[in-house]
């Protein structure tokens, strides 16, 4: 079931104050986070977001067409690294 | 031969011999323009197949091979995996470079300074990640153009950002959201 639309989207506060502080002075530096339940909003366009995965931080760049989605989701908690020993034709960035 | 894998055959198609191929290629039209291919279980056991003809491009892939013209002689290939001679592969799209080509460049800041080793590409949903093995550490690099300034192949060298916080532990109170 969906989110009620009265209660607008969850952004968590310590988070969103912290990346409004560092709009404001225009620095950029990682964050570090556990919110993964956190929804994007367009004020964290721009910045790197470590995200916890239950293991370790997995850093998450955040772009224009990730605005709605979680945090949570760009940081898989179970990694498929594929086959081992096979070199494939695989292409990065 | 060093093989280099593009696909597997994961089931036939029609009458004449159709195989489907699940592609791992992330190279434009790899298999409108393939002419020869090797099938067999991993890189060293491989037969060599010409291909007929080819359908279809990225997830949804059709080949037909000389040699395999029914559909009993292509359920025998199901399960195969299909390579290419190293030298037969396509330069990758403008921007992005292969995996094997990353791993062993040396990461460098934009002073120059010498960060560490590639040791693995991750290919994650919101962007790929370069693992740098750091001090003694792996570090997650995002290979995305804000951060990843410049990659030179020739010198083997990938130029990053020194965003706060990416290499450094910077332990802070705050950060604890």
């Amino acid at each position: 079931m969906a989110r009620s639309l009265k209660k607008g989207p969850f952004v968590d506060e310590k988070l969103f104050a912290r990346v409004q502080q560092m709009n404001t002075t225009t620095q950029k530096r990682v964050i570090k986070t556990w919110a993964r339940r956190s929804t994007i909003p367009p004020e964290f366009i721009g910045h790197t977001f470590a995200v916890h995965n239950g293991n370790k931080f997995i850093p998450v760049y955040v772009q224009e067409n990730m605005i709605g989605h979680k945090l949570g989701e760009f940081a898989p908690t179970r990694i498929f690294r594929g086959h081992p020993g096979t070199k494939a034709e695989k292409a990065s960035r | 031969m060093e093989p280099c894998l593009i696909g597997t055959i994961v089931g036939v198609h029609g009458i004449a011999g159709g195989m489907k191929i699940r592609s791992y290629s992330d190279v434009p039209g790899r298999f409108a323009r393939l002419e020869r291919v090797y099938a067999g279980r991993d890189g060293g056991s491989v037969r060599e197949y010409t291909v007929r003809k080819a359908a279809g491009d990225a997830d949804k892939v059709l080949l037909f091979f000389d040699g395999i013209d029914d559909r009993t002689a292509a359920e025998t290939l199901v399960g195969l995996s299909l390579f290419i001679e190293e030298k037969d592969m396509l330069p990758p799209p403008t921007g992005r470079y292969f995996v094997h080509d990353l791993i062993g460049c040396t990461v460098l800041t934009e002073q120059g300074l010498r960060r560490g080793e590639i040791t693995d590409v991750l290919l994650m949903p919101a962007n790929d990640l370069y693992v740098v093995r750091c001090d003694g550490r792996e570090v997650l690099v995002p290979a995305v153009p804000d951060i990843v300034r410049n990659v030179d192949l020739a010198s083997r060298t990938v130029t990053v950002a020194d965003l706060p916080g990416l290499f450094q532990e910077e332990v802070q109170e705050e950060d604890e959201n």
